[in-house]
This record gives C-alpha cells, structure tokens and sequence, in this order.
C-alpha cells in the first residue's frame, strides 16, 4: 500500500486513536528504541490509556543518542499528535502557579513517562519531569524482572543449573544428528504417555526465558538419557560425536535435583514478568509483585538455599529501587487486591526506604503546598485504610 | 462493604466503590490507567518488524511508519474494553497463596499471554553443526548464550 491511499488510511486510522484520547481521562507515554532492518536507531512513542496506541516513532539520524535530544524528539512528537487535544497550549501549561495544586492535576494529560532502564533513557525521564512534559516518570517493571533473572545467573544454584541447561540446549538443538535422535526418542516417550516438550533456548535479551529452557531440559532428561543410551549402541563410525561435558550433565544422577530446585523460583519470576507485560496491568502490580516474591523468599521456596534466597531478596530491592517512584507505591496501597500484603511488607526496606515513608512521599508530592488539598487526600487514604481494617482477617470482602 | 471485587481491575474498582473517598478516587483512577511496563512499546516494535522486513528493506521511514501506526492501532482499537475484561492473573493469586493470604473473590483468571514484543524463549536461532566444535569452543558458546546482552 503506498500512495494517497496509504496516507488516506493512516488519517483515518489516527482520526481514530485521535477521538479514543480525547475520551481519555490521563495517560500513560512510554519511548523505546530498537535497532531497524537497516541497522538504524529507530524510537516509538506509545500513549497508554491504558490501552496501548503506537503515536509515533522518530528516528535521530545524525544526532547523539542523548538525553536531551530524545526528550526534544519526544516533545515533538507528542506536540504533533496531540497539537488537537491542547490547541495552542503547550504541556507545560498545567504547572501554571496559578492554579490551585488540584487543579494543576487535572489538567496534567500526561501522567507517566515509562522507559526501559539505559542511562540517557533514565536522564531524559528526569529531564521531562523538570520540563513538566509528564508529572513522574518510572523505570519499565517487567525489564526490572528480567535483570533480576540476569542477577539470578551469577547465583547458585541459578549458575550451575543455567550453564548445564544451556550447554545440552545448545548441543542438541545446533547438532542436526543429535537433535534428530533425541526428536525420535521424545516421540517415542510422548507415544507412550510421557510429557515431553522440545528443549528450549531463551533469548539473549529476555532473561526470564531461563525458566523455560531449564524446565524444558528437565522435562527432557529420559530422552536425552536414552538418546546416549542409543548413541553408545551405534556402529563406531555411525556414532555422535557428543561433547564429554553434554554426556557428563545427561548422565550425572545430581543433574535433575540440581535443576528441579532452581524451577519454583525461576517460574514465579517468569510469570510475573509476563503479568507486569500484560496489557491492562495495573501500575500497582509493580510494587506489589516485587514485595510479594521478596516475602515469598522469607517463609517460600524452602529448596533454596538460605544464602541464594537472601541474595535474590537483595536484587529485587535493588532493581525496584533503580524503577521506583514514591506513586507506584501510592498505587499499590490503592489497589484492593494486594491489601492482604500491606501490613506485611510495612517494616521492609526498600533502598533504606520503607513503603509507608514512600507512599507519605507520594501524598506530599501530590498535594504540593496546598495544605487543604493534602488533608483532603490523607482523609481519604485513612478512611480506605480504615475500610480494610474493619473487614475480616485476611478476607477483604463484603 | 469493604473490598469486595478485588479481582477487578483496580480502576474498575475505583469507579464502582470508590465512591466514599472523592478526592483519593480521582488520584487512583489516574494512577490505574498508567502501565507498569514499556511493553506496548516492544509490541509496537514487533508489528515494525512485520512492515519493515529484511524483503523491504527500501521502504521509507516515513511510510513504515504509517503501515505500522494503522497495523498496530487497529488491532488495539478493535479489542474489547480491556479494563472490564481484566481479571487478575493466576500468578498473583499464587504469590498470595504461598504467603497464605489467597483470600479470592472469584475463579483466578488465564494466566496473560506473553507479550509478543518481547522475544519469547526459544527463539534464537543457532546456525551450523556443533558436533565438530572444540570443547573449548563449545563452552564460549555456552557463555556467549548465558552472558548474552545484559539489557541494561
């Protein structure tokens, strides 16, 4: 498609996500960049309402991929899609002073900048919070997740279970023979009543992925066995050459329990991950699946070592520390859901921080210097507070 | 009344129960509608693969980007309304479980499919027979794998 039809449907097409915004309340914005097919930087723009909406994209060029320079795409952008929602105006117009601080709210359109955590990335969200482009910005959760599964490499049991698991993955899925062989021996296996899937690579750049391929040899570890078994039975000069470190890791009886521990944990953070990149997710689930995985450690996951389970609690405060912004604690304090967890993760430290002191941070950021505008807001906050203590034990309904 | 309908989605919740806490609602609801996560944008990225591929190389940017725009929006505008199909994840439900406080008011709803911007396990291709590798060479594969991008 190409020509005045192209330029036809794309008018209609942003006409369109033009009236969604308008209905809009607030929004959301998030900027990432990726690498084209022509080997040029290419960023997007997505305004979140909270459905997702692709608003632009731009590309830099000859420019340095800096803070400044994103932010100035960024506004541009956002100025020329959003030129019709603000008339004349221009994003800064709603910290006006003189407007009361409630005011300033409602008309601030644009809420929260999300970004993935590469330095200039985190400099342009502060930068566009000091040019009152959005009220807060915040670190993306679920790349937060992914660095924990990163840290989760260099951990044991976590090391040993990755490398052995990668190590048969990468054998049998680049070896043609051997990959052929274990296929035949896993069909055989799954004929006959057996859950076997096929052994599973994760992407370089998404490391949660690490529960899939340690799931996926663990799942495989009879076929594989047979498949040696078989592979010794061959003619000399019809045999696999297979690698004595894949055979040693097939073979040793400690492989399994070494793998079978490591799996709890890893599916947990794998599936909060793909939680926190659901559309419609709400921004609480930040906050409240960080602190749940990190209770989880303190009373859960008893096949972990003591030193491995402090550890992990280590990297969750440390990569929610790198994302957090005192209202996506507020957030989670508002969110019905997690009100079981609230007076369990009260003491916990987070980055020296407590959450109650973050989300008092939250309602002071929020409130400004209007003093009736804060009352107001703890009013409330203690009122929903009081709500939840008057319902059941750990039963939060009617 | 407290907190009946925690498996909504929060700002659902908001706008149905919210009601005694005016000035907290209007705070909450504009929280509710932010994302926790960039990966709308890893989404939007994945349709820009599918217009500007290895075959169209040539294409301008300018028009990549209207493809991908009227690919990805319309999708996104022909879903039903997400918040009230929302329904907390059976993963939540689970870390609940495990710290003995799965206090549910209804059914845990289908875990939420992956987000496809994001590249799923399995994805990587891996070219060429590795059975003439050195074990040396393999385990420099085998760390190439495991130290891959940090993503940072």
């Amino acid at each position: 498609m190409g020509g005045r039809l192209l330029i036809g449907a794309a008018g209609t097409s942003d006409g369109q996500v033009s009236e969604r915004m308008a209905g809009a309340r607030t929004c959301g914005v998030s900027i990432d960049g990726m690498t084209s097919v022509t080997h040029k930087g290419v960023y997007n723009i997505i305004v979140y309402l909270p459905l997702a909406l692709y608003l632009a994209s731009f590309r830099l060029g000859a420019d340095r991929s800096t803070a400044q320079n994103l932010l100035v795409e960024l506004t541009q952008g956002l100025q020329a899609r959003l030129a019709a929602r603000y008339g004349g105006a221009t994003f800064s117009d709603w910290a006006d002073p003189g407007h009361t601080r409630e005011n300033q709210l409602a008309l601030c359109w644009i809420w929260g900048l999300v970004t993935d955590n590469p330095t200039p990335m985190r400099l342009m969200r502060r930068l566009a919070v000091d040019a009152k482009v959005c009220l807060f910005s915040y670190g993306c959760a679920a790349h937060a997740g992914n660095l924990v599964a990163k840290d989760l490499a260099l951990i044991e049991p976590f090391k040993s279970a990755l490398r052995d698991s990668v190590a048969v993955g990468v054998f049998f899925t680049r070896s043609t023979r051997a990959g052929a062989l274990l296929a035949r021996n896993a069909q055989q296996l799954r004929n006959a009543g057996a859950k076997i899937g096929s052994l599973e690579l994760y992407s370089r750049t998404r490391w949660v992925g690490e529960a899939a391929t340690i799931t996926s040899v663990l799942a495989n570890l009879l076929a594989l066995r047979r498949t040696l078994a078989d592979n010794r039975h061959e003619p000399p000069a019809a045999r696999i050459r297979i690698l004595p470190r894949v055979e040693t890791i097939i073979d040793s009886p400690t492989t399994e329990p070494s793998l079978a521990k490591c799996v709890p944990f890893l599916k947990a953070l794998a599936s909060s991950v793909a939680v926190l990149e659901a559309d419609a997710a709400p921004l609480s689930s930040a906050v409240g699946i960080f602190s749940a995985l990190r209770l989880c450690l303190d009373q859960s996951f008893a096949e972990l070592p003591v030193a491995a389970r402090s550890s992990i609690q280590g990297s969750l405060g440390r990569r929610l520390s790198l994302i957090q912004d005192p209202l996506l604690v507020l957030a989670f304090y508002l969110d019905p859901f997690w009100c079981p967890v609230r007076q369990r993760v009260a003491a916990m430290q987070w980055d020296g921080t407590t959450l109650p002191t973050l989300r008092g941070r939250a309602v002071e950021f929020l409130a400004g210097d209007d003093a009736s505008y804060s009352l107001r807001l703890s009013r409330d906050l203690a009122a929903f507070f009081d709500v939840r203590r008057a319902a059941p034990r750990g039963l939060c309904r009617a | 009344m407290a907190f009946a309908g925690r498996d909504l989605h929060p700002a659902q919740w908001w706008v149905l129960m919210g009601e005694p806490f005016p000035t907290l609602r209007v705070v909450a609801l504009r929280l509710f509608a932010l994302p926790p996560s960039a990966a709308g944008g890893e989404r939007a990225f994945k349709t820009a693969k599918l217009v500007h591929t290895a075959v169209r190389n040539r294409l301008d940017p300018a028009k990549a980007d209207m493809q991908t725009r009227i690919m990805f929006n319309s999708a996104q505008l022909a879903r039903a309304d997400i918040i009230a199909s929302y329904g907390r994840s059976c993963a939540e439900h689970m870390l609940l479980e495990r710290l003995g406080m799965a206090a549910v008011d209804q059914a845990p709803a289908a875990p939420p499919a992956p987000a496809d911007g994001t590249e799923g396990a399995g994805e990587e291709d891996y070219a060429g027979d590795i059975e003439e590798v050195a074990p040396a060479a393999f385990d420099a594969i085998v760390e190439g794998v495991v130290n891959g991008d940090d993503n940072e």
